[in-house]
């Protein structure tokens, strides 16, 4: 096939996307390279990369990046980096689990049962729920989770995210229709009942939109802290723990910018390897809308 | 006679097994929905006419205090009408700027065009790196090696682009818009992916240029999407803390307050007593914020329905 010229047009468009792509990798070169400098060396030194780099950031992280939790009654409390790990599983790995796997199920209801007046009233609390902006629910959702008494722990932040509403309820419903009916009539005949024709036949059929929605979520709370820190205080994520580290302990080493950039590295190293693995289907072809006939 | 009693049996058994099959799937979402979304929004409605006896720990009905201390607190804090002003520019900077940019990368990405795959990777990685860390490495890099740099080419003292008041603010945006295009640029180049060929090809054939086809095909035919983000920005007008948080933790200048920054860094500090006043304050942004949005959807889909 005859390669075409790039048009005009298009090498402005290229020139500005370099100058974008430049920008970034300049930004992150020059935060990961910091990151391995030592404070005195970055008094007199705040651009170039070091020809000294040291790992003293990290280690003094490894045994430093902690945060204190004070609970009212009960005292102080030091929440380590292995601990921040442990609550960024449990918040991100359950929570975009329960997230994903609510909107999966609840539209493939609506899908198979679409005659159901429930089945209706669904589909249409999605679609008033994404369209009506609702402001500065927080109060009243810590209010709640109180009266409830799950505000702070996991368990009330897992219900939370158990949430079918948004984006991947129509995305699920659109990847059912796709399902061929034939494969669930023949598991029928064949005497399996809703629940082995839903988990051996169609859920395999949609587990590649499955993963990748989780990974989608997955990254989102990996990254978040502002949930954490809103309604699970005293169980401070990894990046929460950034915030704090960042913004709490204003005073040398932890105000030293390479120490902070070590710290900022620590929380998106992971994320970064997660993404080269898994780039093409966080980054598949994702459509909302659709296109006007 | 007895078949009959027995098929008919079977098939209300069967019914009955959908309909258990069918409550085992949405009860439990069902019941998440009520209580997080329907009470809460109830709650938030009933906490903004209520306030907090500290002395008994509990909550009594409060009248239209709150409220009536929202609209007086916008005459007399000078913050929350800039809040306003803020919020305003960060949306309207997204629609004149952020948008256009955003679809002409995507046609570069949904050509196919020289490196489109790792332009879209560049575009795409402020949604992968925390945007906690994202900020504070632009932070750190402009208020460290930015005003080296100026120290390098001027020889005089240079302050940073976030420490300086006059510069603060804008800096802020600029960031909003330089990590804000991954999303809209997968969406946006998604469903430029669902465009027909033939209706490409058509317009090659009448002698188009490239500008031309983003302008009179490409656009009119994602319309759907482009109003999607518009209403969703817009909706985000009340809710949108432009990463103040991620920079400034709680203590951003009264100056670049956003709606939304003021409302999450509120939550975030407040105590029982606070709730009700903001809660008010939340009710009030969505009695404003609910018929705009609605209102501005409608305009653009008969908009939409002209193209």
């Amino acid at each position: 096939m005859e390669k075409k010229k790039m048009s005009a047009f298009n090498w402005v468009i290229f020139a500005v996307l370099a100058l974008y792509a430049l920008s970034m990798i300049l930004l992150l070169f020059w935060g990961a390279t910091t990151a391995f400098k030592a404070q005195s060396e970055f008094r007199t030194n705040r651009i170039w990369p070091t020809l000294n780099p040291t790992v003293n950031n990290f280690s003094f992280l490894l045994d430093q990046f902690y945060v204190i939790v004070i609970i009212e009654g009960e005292g102080q409390y030091f929440i380590g980096m292995g601990e921040q790990v442990l609550n960024t599983i449990l918040y991100a790995g359950v929570g975009s689990f329960l997230m994903t796997l609510a909107p999966c199920v609840v539209a493939y209801a609506v899908t198979k049962f679409e005659n159901y007046f429930y089945s209706k009233v669904l589909h249409t609390v999605v679609i008033v729920a994404m369209i009506l902006p609702v402001v500065g629910a927080y109060p009243s959702m810590i209010q709640v989770m109180q009266t409830l008494g799950i505000y702070d722990t996991f368990l009330g932040l897992w219900l939370q995210k158990f949430n079918f509403l948004g984006l991947y309820f129509l995305t699920f419903c659109a990847a059912y229709k796709n399902v061929s009916k034939e494969l669930s009539e023949a598991a029928y005949i064949d005497g399996a009942n809703e629940w082995q024709t839903f988990l051996q036949i169609v859920l395999p059929m949609v587990r590649n939109m499955f993963f990748t929605v989780f990974l989608i979520h997955f990254v989102e709370m990996w990254n978040d802290y502002q949930v954490p820190l809103l309604y699970l205080p005293s169980h401070p994520t990894l990046a929460g723990g950034v915030h704090y580290l960042v913004y709490k302990r204003n005073y040398s080493p932890f105000s030293d910018t390479p120490v902070r950039l070590a710290c900022c590295m620590i929380l998106a190293i992971p994320i970064l390897i997660l993404f080269i693995i898994f780039r093409n289907k966080l980054m598949g072809n994702v459509s909302m809308g659709g296109v006007k006939e | 006679m007895d078949a009959t009693i027995k098929r008919g049996g079977g098939y209300a058994k069967q019914r009955r097994n959908k309909l258990l099959f069918y409550i085992s799937l949405v009860g439990l979402p069902s019941l998440q929905f009520v209580i997080f979304y329907i009470i809460v929004n109830f709650n938030s409605i009933a906490l903004a006419f209520q306030s907090y006896d500290s002395d008994n720990a509990v909550y009594f009905f409060y009248g239209f205090e709150n409220i009536k201390q929202v609209f007086v607190n916008f005459s007399t804090q000078s913050f929350l009408p800039a809040a306003v002003k803020n919020s305003l520019i960060c949306y309207s900077f997204t629609l004149l700027v952020g948008i256009p940019l955003a679809i002409i990368f995507s046609y570069y990405i949904y050509k196919k065009s020289f490196f489109s795959g790792g332009f879209k990777v560049f575009l795409f990685m402020p949604q992968i790196v925390s945007a906690l860390v994202f900020a504070l490495i632009f932070r750190f890099f402009t208020d460290n090696a930015i005003p080296q740099f100026v120290e390098m080419f001027t020889g005089e003292e240079a302050d940073g682009l976030l420490s300086l008041p006059e510069t603060r603010f804008g800096t802020v945006l600029f960031y909003t818009l330089w990590a804000g295009f991954g999303t809209q640029v997968l969406m946006y180049s998604g469903t430029m992916s669902g465009i027909s060929d033939s209706v490409i090809e058509a317009g090659q054939l009448d002698g188009i240029n490239s500008f031309q086809e983003l302008i009179y095909i490409v656009v009119p035919m994602i319309f759907p999407t482009i109003t999607t983000f518009i209403v969703v920005g817009f909706s985000g007008i009340f809710i949108n803390q432009m990463n103040l948080y991620a920079f400034f933790g709680t203590k951003a200048e009264y100056a670049d307050y956003t709606l939304g920054y003021y409302m999450y860094s509120a939550a975030t500090e407040a105590g029982p007593a606070e709730l009700p006043y903001l809660s008010a304050f939340g009710l009030v942004m969505t009695l404003f914020a609910a018929p705009l949005t609605l209102g501005l959807r409608w305009a653009l889909n008969k908009l939409g329905e002209k193209f």
